[in-house]
């Protein structure tokens, strides 16, 4: 816990001293915590086969324009392994580059979730951010090397933030060959009522740091 | 495959009026097996369809089987029954790589040490392949494009111990019997669970992969479906520890139990899960107490499943009072069922399905028809017992796996009554629904026969479900020679009917006297009657078995009637036994050259994706006495339309062929052999086998096998050229 609420402390200060920063992010916990996130983590299906349909869960809208399957329960995925042993997750079903369309119920000023991919000649995703008028936000590319054919479960968490007021992601896309993904996560823009109840947990947040590091 | 020699003409079509193929063949041999004595001249076998001396020394060769409705033919020719002296290995047909895969004692998931021999503890066993490998499927995983043909979790039943190479000691009782070998035993039983991987083109068992997993005798289980929480599977609740099983002083609540025992052959279900099914879990009890007697509901019900105080001579009930039936009466009530099991995740308790019925399985065969219904058809390997399907109640969603997850906890269990009518119908067969309302032949309902008597229906289903062998005499379904595995044709190619055949293995108390049947009133011990032949179990003393196959009415799992048929009659065509009535001992099996793909006791029996049927053999293995002909045991493959046969395998000494799985492409088969080496003993353990040291020195990824006592094995069978297994 408290290391947790270290990292809580550094990710909102830095987001607030930062203000307009715009970074990739690497962990879940550079999302601006306190924000409501959306999350998909596909632990409550099974191998929901979608092919032409959408799938939703955790105030996301999942679509693709190849099959996928949410709440995967293994899959192979080459030179990094395979993913299985009782982890839930999303699969791009298709041979080839499969372009994933993320909805999301509320504008937001994040996204991160942990995947993995089928080692092959196209190695790495590209992620990339729509705001509610469907203008290309930003593009990003991602790729590691691979963990080795005996993996298992590794993958890598990637994400992006701005948490700039006019910054609102409405809608991403997750393109890539043999993708899976888990933890789905959107920091969603607080509503208006939220937000002094925000300000109020950043300043106490902000009072125990200060707090801490007198002591 | 087709090899260089081949016959390049249709030996079945003679214009020239030579010699056809089968009279030169019963000409030059009278032995039938071996073909080429020196006798015949290279003019009379090339006028029988081309064939040359030298091509036929070492396999039988005969024309391709095409491709026909639903089946995409067999390319290779059968191989030479193995006959005696026996050579300590497996044999394919020319074209083939074996090799062996995964034996007894190998390091399977982290922790596991290298085999060395049977000075193993429990412990190790548990982190180790079981002993005596059974039934098997290869489980792909799912990766972009469908499923892996390179990787899978390969899932193994290990359906008994041979207590003799166990130990280095053998059993040793009660000079040297520590609660360590019990549980080495236990230990030694139940499901491997393997990562399976091609490395360079070898296939590895991977020894420290975390997709392995091994399910014992004492594996923590829930027990689900209509007969879960009955009072009847309430037994005693124990603490079990390495060193002890110690009684807390409650009772199981009948939804939880530990443990598989005796795991026979096995089923999948279309959602991609595994089903291990538990055969002769009698034998694993005793007691040096006494039994529940007969004039209790306990000892009626063991009378009927063959729980005994001697049992099949484990020593398990000696220090772990859990298999102790006069201490713990209802245990064995907690055995006999279809246990499903999540083979791509090691954290999931597996789950005994009791809607599926008690008894003894043997294998748990999935039809999915076109309306999306799914039934699970079992047969109770005993002599005199019966075959069973059961529909599950709800339809299978083949776009949602949560939704079917627990599909198998609420349907109708049915048994089989094979009746004979007029052709052209020909002859009729009639699912008989085991259920509290069904009439039984007593003209009273189930729920009125004082064996399922109970507070409600829920409780008679229950009952029924338990007692589900009692259920079936009551009902009047036909007794068969020892229904083995169930196989499901695909429906490819244009072949659409739901056809399912069954391995009858053997029934040396068929025809015999005085006759006598499995009585209504449930009361006659397992194995115990001598029924008359009837049209399904058409010979007496069927010492070789036959293949029976029926077809769904109107296409659908949910028939109430099937029209069948025997596929083949198993025999030994040059049998010198003297004929009966009903039996002439020499079979009707479909081969060229006639005679050349003899087998028996037909065990194992699984449809491959491309319509092959594939039948392993159960036999005493030694290939002595009415097997002096036919060798050691074998598999085989058969043209479902033509029932043409070829023989593909032959096993290491008193081996067991039992076990057959594909890669998905249908380029790696994996085949099991079981106690190679049966009947050696403690002090001369390899003096019959010590495959597979004897064959190899190592598996196929290179792993040694050490030499010193036979072990059972799971042997990998690829193509030299790449291409696909029986094509």
């Amino acid at each position: 816990m408290k290391t947790l609420h270290k990292a809580l402390v550094a990710t909102l200060l830095a987001t607030a001293a930062a203000g307009a920063q715009a970074v990739t992010i690497s962990s879940f916990g550079s999302l601006p915590m306190l924000y409501p996130h959306l999350v998909a983590n596909f632990n409550s299906v099974s191998g929901v086969a979608v092919n032409g349909g959408s799938y939703s869960e955790g105030g996301m809208t999942f679509t693709a324009d190849q099959p996928f399957t949410a709440g995967q329960n293994a899959f192979d995925l080459g030179d990094n392994g395979t993913w299985g042993l009782g982890k839930s997750f999303l699969s791009y079903d298709a041979i080839g580059n499969t372009t994933l369309s993320v909805t999301l119920d509320r504008l937001s000023r994040g996204v991160a979730f942990e995947y993995s991919l089928w080692e092959g000649p196209n190695t790495g995703i590209t992620l990339k951010l729509y705001d509610q008028n469907n203008t290309l936000l930003q593009t990003l590319n991602n790729s590691f090397s691979p963990f080795g054919v005996g993996a298992e479960n590794a993958g890598v968490v990637f994400g992006w933030v701005n948490d700039t007021a006019d910054y609102n992601i409405a809608r991403f896309e997750v393109m890539g060959d043999g993708v899976v993904l888990d933890d789905v996560t959107a920091a969603a823009v607080p509503v208006p009522a939220a937000l002094p109840l925000l300000l109020s947990a950043l300043g106490l947040l902000g009072f125990v740091a200060r707090r801490r590091k007198q002591a | 495959m087709k090899g260089a020699k081949h016959p390049k003409n249709d030996v079945t079509i003679n214009p020239s009026g030579n010699e056809n193929i089968h009279e030169v063949i019963g000409r030059v041999d009278l032995s039938r097996r071996r073909f080429v004595q020196g006798s015949v001249s290279a003019t009379v076998l090339a006028s029988a369809g081309g064939l040359t001396l030298s091509g036929i020394v070492n396999t039988v060769e005969a024309a391709p089987i095409p491709p026909s409705l639903g089946f995409a033919g067999i390319g290779f020719e059968s191989i030479a029954a193995e006959t005696t002296p026996l050579v300590d290995a497996v044999r394919v047909p020319l074209g083939y790589n074996v090799e062996t895969f995964v034996a007894w004692g190998d390091p399977i998931m982290p922790g596991g040490v290298p085999y060395a021999g049977a000075i193993h503890t429990s412990a190790e066993q548990e982190k180790q392949f079981g002993m005596h490998c059974d039934g098997m499927h290869f489980f792909p995983f799912p990766t972009r494009g469908g499923f892996s043909n390179d990787r899978g979790v390969f899932a193994c039943n290990n359906e008994y111990t041979d207590e003799n190479l166990l130990w280095p000691d053998g059993q040793n009782y009660p000079a040297n019997y520590p609660m360590d070998k019990t549980r080495k035993s236990q230990a030694g039983h139940g499901v491997s669970f393997v990562e399976a991987r091609k490395v360079a083109g070898k296939w590895s068992a991977i020894p420290t992969s975390g997709y392995g997993r091994r399910i014992t005798s004492n594996t923590p289980m829930k027990v689900s479906g209509a007969a879960a929480g009955h009072d009847l599977l309430k037994s005693n609740a124990y603490m079990i520890t390495p060193a002890a099983t110690i009684a807390t002083g409650g009772q199981l609540d009948g939804m939880t139990c530990y443990g598989t025992i005796n795991n026979c052959a096995h089923g999948i279900t279309p959602w991609g899960t595994y089903l291990t099914c538990e055969e002769n879990f009698n034998g694993n009890f005793g007691t040096a107490g006494a039994a529940p007697s007969t004039a209790t509901e306990q000892g009626k019900l063991n009378n009927r499943y063959g729980v005994t105080a001697a049992g099949f001579g484990y020593n398990w009930f000696r220090n772990d009072v859990r298999f102790d039936i006069a201490a713990n009466q209802k245990e064995p009530n907690l055995f006999g069922w279809v246990v499903e099991i999540d083979p791509f995740n090691p954290n999931a308790m597996p789950v005994k399905r009791t809607s599926l019925g008690r008894f003894k399985h043997e294998s748990a065969q999935y039809v999915v028809d076109s309306a999306n219904r799914v039934a699970f058809y079992q047969g109770d390997d005993e002599r005199n017992e019966y075959i069973y399907k059961f529909v599950c109640a709800g339809a299978f969603n083949p776009t949602n796996r949560g939704a079917n997850l627990n599909l198998l906890d609420s349907g109708t269990l049915y048994v089989a009554k094979f009746t004979s009518t007029p052709a052209p119908s020909g002859s009729a067969g009639q699912w008989i629904a085991l259920e509290p309302g069904t009439i039984g032949l007593d003209g009273f309902a189930l729920r009125d026969n004082p064996n399922f008597s109970g507070a409600n229906d829920a409780e008679v289903l229950a009952k029924i479900l338990i007692k589900a062998r009692m259920a079936a005499d009551a009902v009047g379904a036909t007794m068969m020679d020892r229904p083995e595995w169930t196989g499901a044709r695909p429906r490819i190619y244009g072949y659409n009917e739901v056809e399912i055949y069954c391995t009858l293995t053997n029934n040396n108390r068929r025809g015999a006297s005085p006759a006598s049947v499995n009585n209504p009133a449930g009361t006659t011990g397992a194995g115990a009657a001598r029924p008359p032949v009837d049209a399904a179990n058409p010979a007496a003393n069927n010492i070789y078995g036959h293949i029976i196959r029926w077809r769904e009415a109107g296409q659908s799992v949910t028939a109430t009637t099937f029209e069948w048929d025997i596929f083949v009659q198993c025999g030994d065509t040059a049998t010198t036994r003297a004929p009966l009535p009903t039996n002439d001992f020499k079979g009707n099996i479909v081969d060229v050259p006639n005679g050349s793909a003899d087998f028996g006791a037909p065990d194992g029996l699984w449809f491959d994706y491309f319509g092959r049927l594939w039948v392993q053999t159960d036999q005493a293995g030694n290939g002595l006495g009415d097997w002096l002909n036919i060798g050691a045991n074998c598999m085989v493959c058969a043209d479902p339309n033509t029932k043409e046969i070829r023989r593909f395998l032959t096993a290491p000494p008193n081996a067991e062929v039992t076990g057959v799985t594909m890669s998905p492409d249908g380029k790696t088969m994996w085949v099991g052999l079981q106690h190679p080496g049966e009947d050696s003993t403690p002090a001369a353990p390899t003096a019959i086998s010590d495959w597979p040291a004897s064959q190899w020195a190592a598996r196929a990824d290179g792993t040694p096998l050490p030499p010193g006592r036979p072990r059972s094995s799971v042997v990998v069978i690829t193509r030299a050229d790449g291409g696909i297994i029986g094509a």
